[in-house]
């Protein structure tokens, strides 16, 4: 059981987190709420790491009965160990079981999530989407109690995504999910909406993303022919698609899948085995990891204030770049990316409300750029012009 | 050479080999002393023996330091020392040696030597950050190749946004293992049975240091 009594957080930087919060959560809940809301700061009061690590102000009454597993939303930055056995285990031999219980649990988690065939292989070798599952595993391993899990879908196939799901209700443990995606929420027994550092009544959200088309010019602006690639074996063979002016392609497939090399190779960041790539016009990029992309002092300096304005993001203006939160800092890196003719984005929705979503297609189409994206977002994937599903 | 081919050459020579790491870091020590008798012939047989095992790897961490050999060799010459660039060399070979354990097991390797637990841990945790920090520089400089930036600015524009993600990922670092219920103090052990390769490394280096021995008290 998680009880919250009043809870009122301020960071060390005087941004208030967290305004009051009063809660009480015995069974598995959905914690939804848009960019900003307070979510993260909520569920990282759950293990302490506020405001051991954060510092800051912390008032009010916090009150958990067993210990919580906390996975955070950058899957990226939470992989300490080099290999995925030893990610899996690392909490574990830490508990103090010895390597012959960790090892049965490790097998155990690994054939429940799917990921036998990871456990060998080194941490840096693995797609955003498999290194979401190693975490996730790894909290599956672990024996406590709570596990809370701040947008750990946001990589990963809905398919993967709800076979997650499923297993987790299954471990009887008290589940806390926050999530973007809003078609979860239907699986959990509470659903709780956070707004401005409040916790508010879950609203009814009807919102339906603009799948209207425009018609793209004729002239090809990427022609990628026959291409092959890949890093051990090939990933994709004899891949070929073309994207006209002003269209926008959704690149989806299961994790790992190559959609992230896929818009390398595109970008000229990796020399395809066989086959050509033809671009026209300046490419620009937004990887999964923005702050990969900032490299100036301030958000006004990184994004052309035409573009500042589009996006949203004048009140960030006078920020540093990298003192943002995530998904603030995709919003800057893909602001950013959309001064390019040719526009690639990496998981762009992901750490984003459906606000978002429906900002990103309508200035796409706005500006008539041409947008490449590699999405698990089936929903976003279905209102872009053509959608290309890898193998 | 470009920027992000140099990169590439460090993260080839920092690549993980699969020597035993307690065997591994025996022979790194046995091969750290034999070098530092600053003779060329030893020097040359420590650069052999590096090459014999892990010839990619060892090719290269040498081309990647070539600028810092470059240094060592200018400064050698005008306030002498040139001699002394064999060893370097040989000690560059050793690194990268060294620098073939994982992260993990060279933690493990060093509590199994009776090193204490928090040290051993904050060494290992130092390598694996490394390895991190290494791709990191990677991606950004190839998210800046993107921007078509050039020259100086380049390398300012890069160090800027890589020193910002640095404190970054420290502190993402620190928030994951404390999130683990990650304990400094655990004394956690796993070693796995050397094969015939470590057991060469280790014989090969011991008749390096005997060789060693025999050729400074024959002098």
């Amino acid at each position: 059981m998680i009880c919250l009594k009043n809870v009122k957080y301020v960071y060390p930087n005087g941004i208030v987190g967290l305004k009051g919060v009063t809660l009480r959560i015995e069974e598995n809940t959905f914690l939804g709420g848009f960019t900003g809301s307070g979510k993260s700061t909520l569920l990282r009061t759950f293990n302490g790491l506020i405001p051991n690590l954060y510092g800051g102000r912390l008032e009010g009454e916090v009150f958990i009965d067993s210990d919580v597993y906390f996975v955070g939303q950058n899957a990226d930055e939470q992989i300490v160990a080099s290999r995925v056995y030893d990610e899996i285990a690392l909490h574990l031999l830490h508990k103090g079981y010895d390597w012959d219980e960790v090892d049965e649990r490790i097998r155990e988690v690994a054939k429940i999530c799917g990921i036998r065939n990871l456990l060998n292989k080194k941490s840096s070798e693995l797609s955003d989407g498999q290194k979401q599952l190693v975490i996730i595993a790894s909290a599956l391993a672990s024996d406590c109690g709570c596990i809370a899990l701040d947008e750990p879908f946001s990589n990963l196939h809905p398919k993967i995504a709800k076979e997650i799901l499923k297993i987790l209700f299954k471990l009887n443990r008290l589940i806390v999910l926050s999530e973007h995606r809003l078609e979860f929420a239907e699986y959990f027994d509470k659903r709780i909406w956070m707004d401005g550092g409040r916790i508010t009544d879950f609203p009814d959200l009807d919102f339906a993303l603009d799948c209207k088309r425009i018609s793209a010019s004729n002239e090809t602006v990427v022609r990628v022919k026959s291409v092959t690639f890949g890093y051990d074996k090939p990933l994709f063979e004899d891949l070929s698609f073309e994207v006209k002016e002003g269209e926008i392609l959704a690149i989806v497939g299961l994790n790992g899948c190559g959609k992230t090399t896929l818009l390398k190779i595109i970008a000229g960041l990796l020399k395809p085995w066989d086959g050509s790539i033809e671009v026209k016009g300046n490419v620009s990029m937004s990887f999964s990891f923005p702050n990969y992309h900032l490299f100036e002092n301030r958000v006004c300096e990184e994004v052309k204030p035409k573009m500042l304005k589009l996006f949203g993001l004048e009140r960030l203006a006078n920020r540093h770049p990298h003192s943002l939160s995530f998904g603030q800092a995709k919003r800057v890196a893909i602001a950013k990316a959309f001064c390019g003719d040719v526009v690639l984005l990496d998981e762009p929705t992901a750490g984003q409300d459906w606000r978002f979503k429906l900002k990103l297609l309508e200035i796409a189409r706005k500006l008539g750029k041409t947008v490449i994206m590699a999405t698990h977002d089936l929903e976003l994937a279905g209102c872009c012009d053509e959608v290309l599903e890898l193998p | 050479m470009r920027f992000w081919s140099y990169l590439k050459l460090i993260e080839m020579a920092l690549e993980e080999s699969d020597f035993e790491p307690r065997i591994c870091l025996v022979s790194v020590l046995i091969l750290c002393i034999s070098a530092y008798s600053f003779r060329i012939d030893v020097a040359l047989a420590i650069i052999f023996l590096t090459f014999l095992f892990n010839p990619k790897k060892t090719l290269a961490g040498l081309l990647a330091s070539t600028p810092f050999i470059a240094f060592f060799g200018l400064i050698s010459f005008v306030l002498g020392g040139l001699e002394k660039i064999p060893t370097v060399t040989a000690l560059i070979c050793i690194g990268c040696l060294l620098y073939g354990i994982q992260p993990e097991n060279f933690g493990y390797a060093l509590m199994y030597f009776r090193i204490p637990p928090k040290l051993a841990h904050s060494i290992s945790i130092a390598m694996r950050m490394f390895q991190i920090l290494i791709r990191d520089l990677k991606l950004t400089s190839e998210a800046l190749r993107l921007s078509n930036v050039k020259g100086f600015e380049y390398y300012v524009k890069l160090m800027k946004a890589f020193s910002a993600i640095t404190v970054l990922r420290a502190f993402a670092m620190a928030e994951t293992l404390y999130s683990r219920g990650f304990n400094f103090d655990r004394r956690i052990i796993r070693c796995e049975k050397p094969k015939l390769k470590d057991w060469s490394l280790l014989l090969l280096s011991i008749l390096i240091a005997c060789y060693t021995y025999l050729i400074r008290n024959a002098l």
